[in-house]
């Protein structure tokens, strides 16, 4: 109605010499869009893999993961071989914003063809963060098992989910 | 009724006039001439629209309403008097009535707001009254001829109205009597205009981009199709979210058959958090456009409105909105 009444007016203007004043017919036809930020992927190159260890042969023993390095550290037990790999993540949004990447503190791994569980502490190199100017990031993820000389041996498997969000 | 015949139905009532004087010494309504004649005239959507045609210089204004002349130009009523041999037609002068008369036809109302200007009848009074409006013109002389104007208020009912459009008349009648006691005449003038009913848009959807996470990187595009509605996305990794997306779509409703003229504004302006956005238009129709069918009915035509967006990757999220106003007119 706003808009009707102003053409109105503004036609006077114009319509002095000829036209009808206030001869128009007008409506408005409504338009819009909602705008939401870019569709973040998540890529996850490579798992958090502790590979082979040998169980401590008293007490308890631990292998720790760096998320930063990559490096791998035990205590009062030893690794099988270099297997053990930190998490790997690549990160396509938008450029410059900043994002939070969430995950769980610490995950239960269940021994194939069992029932015995063995957790995990999780750490990340990054809990917020932005992504680059060319619209990328990545991050790792280490982590740290306890292992008991009662420990069954076994294959122990877990999965979790990481979340990244613009924040 | 055309000049010709008028005049004859004139003398005729003349004859009958009561008192009237001999024939030779009578006044006569020589003619009245058809108007003011609005010419083709677009109803108000709703009630009355009231033009006023000026007995000075014939030029038509809108007094009320919202109805328009798809036309221009002046109208008023030119009538003439005549006055055949004797004295009285040298020495009387004559009394002037104008009023509103009869049943007006199609969309017309009845003519009211008289008003009178002179020809080359001289004005011996003041003017009193509307309708009635009266006045004394000078003595016309014998085989003489007095003409002067007559304006009016010509009221055109809207689409409100149950009247039928088309062809649209009102009349007036023209008495002139001799005083003292001489002879008198009287003649009847016809208004008219052509009347299309109003011309009306309804909106039948918005123009909706729905919701759209925007690039990563530089600068995407949405672009919906005016005719089909459909969305097209171009930009790194942009993406349309569940949600509603259509074009706009309006209807446009008058007489058929009639020519109107469409008018599409080539952007818009979308406000919102950030922006703000321009939409540049598209449309299925623009310019003259022509309804339908024919005079006397309804007609319509839809129209599509579709438009583009540009969105860049660094447009602050959420809600955008903004209208694009649309304008017709008849032609």
């Amino acid at each position: 109605m706003n808009g009707a009444l102003r053409l109105c007016a503004a036609g006077l203007v114009t319509a002095l010499a000829a036209a009808p004043a206030c001869a128009q017919t007008t409506n408005s036809v409504s338009g819009s869009i909602t705008v939401i930020q870019p569709v973040l992927e998540v890529t996850k190159n490579s798992d958090l893999a502790f590979g082979s260890v040998v169980r401590p042969t008293s007490g308890s023993g631990t292998i720790t993961i760096d998320a930063n390095s990559g490096n791998v550290t035990t205590s009062n037990l030893a690794k099988i071989g270099n297997s053990a790999t930190r998490a790997s993540f690549s990160i396509v949004g938008q450029a410059n914003v900043n994002v939070q990447v969430t995950y769980p503190n610490s995950v239960t791994l269940t021994r194939s063809g069992g029932s015995e569980t063995l957790t995990i502490n999780i750490t990340s190199t990054m809990g917020g963060g932005q992504i680059g100017s060319g619209g990328t990031a990545s991050f790792h993820l280490g982590g740290q098992a306890v292992l008991q000389s009662s420990t069954v041996a076994g294959a122990y498997t877990g999965a979790f989910n990481v979340t990244v969000a613009y924040n | 009724m055309s000049v010709r015949s008028l005049a004859a139905f004139l003398l005729a009532a003349a004859g009958l006039a009561p008192g009237a004087a001999a024939q030779s010494q009578s006044v006569s309504v020589q003619s009245i001439a058809a108007e003011p004649a609005l010419g083709d005239v677009s109803s108000a959507p709703s009630g009355d629209t009231v033009f006023r045609a000026a007995a000075i210089d014939g030029m038509v204004q809108r007094q009320s309403g919202t109805g328009y002349r798809i036309g221009n130009g002046n109208t008023r009523a030119l009538v003439t008097l005549a006055c055949g041999t004797g004295s009285n037609c040298r020495n009387r002068e004559l009394n002037i009535t104008i009023s509103s008369i009869g049943t007006p036809t199609g969309r017309a109302k009845a003519l009211s707001n008289f008003t009178v200007a002179q020809g080359t009848a001289q004005m011996r009074s003041g003017v009193t009254g509307t309708n009635p409006v009266s006045f004394r013109i000078a003595p016309i002389g014998e085989n003489g001829t007095a003409t002067f104007y007559v304006g009016a208020d010509f009221t055109i009912a809207g689409n409100d109205s149950p009247l039928a459009t088309g062809p649209a008349t009102a009349q007036f009648q023209v008495v002139a009597t001799m005083t003292p006691n001489g002879g008198s005449a009287s003649g009847v003038g016809t208004a008219s205009a052509s009347v299309r009913r109003a011309l009306g848009i309804q909106v039948l959807s918005p123009l909706s981009f729905g919701t759209i996470a925007r690039p990563n990187t530089g600068t995407g595009s949405a672009t919906i199709d005016a005719a089909t509605g459909a969305i097209n996305l171009t930009g790194n990794r942009i993406q349309q979210m569940p949600g509603t997306v259509s074009r706009g779509q309006f209807q446009v409703s008058g007489e058929g058959g009639q020519s109107f003229s469409l008018s599409i504004p080539p952007s818009f302006t979308l406000s919102g958090p950030g922006g703000p956005l321009t939409v540049q238009t598209s449309t299925t129709a623009s310019g003259t456009q022509v309804l339908d069918g024919s005079s006397g009915v309804t007609a319509t035509k839809v129209v599509g409105v579709g438009g583009s967006v540009q969105i860049p990757y660094n447009l602050a999220s959420g809600s955008y909105s903004g209208s694009l106003v649309v304008t017709v007119q008849y032609q």
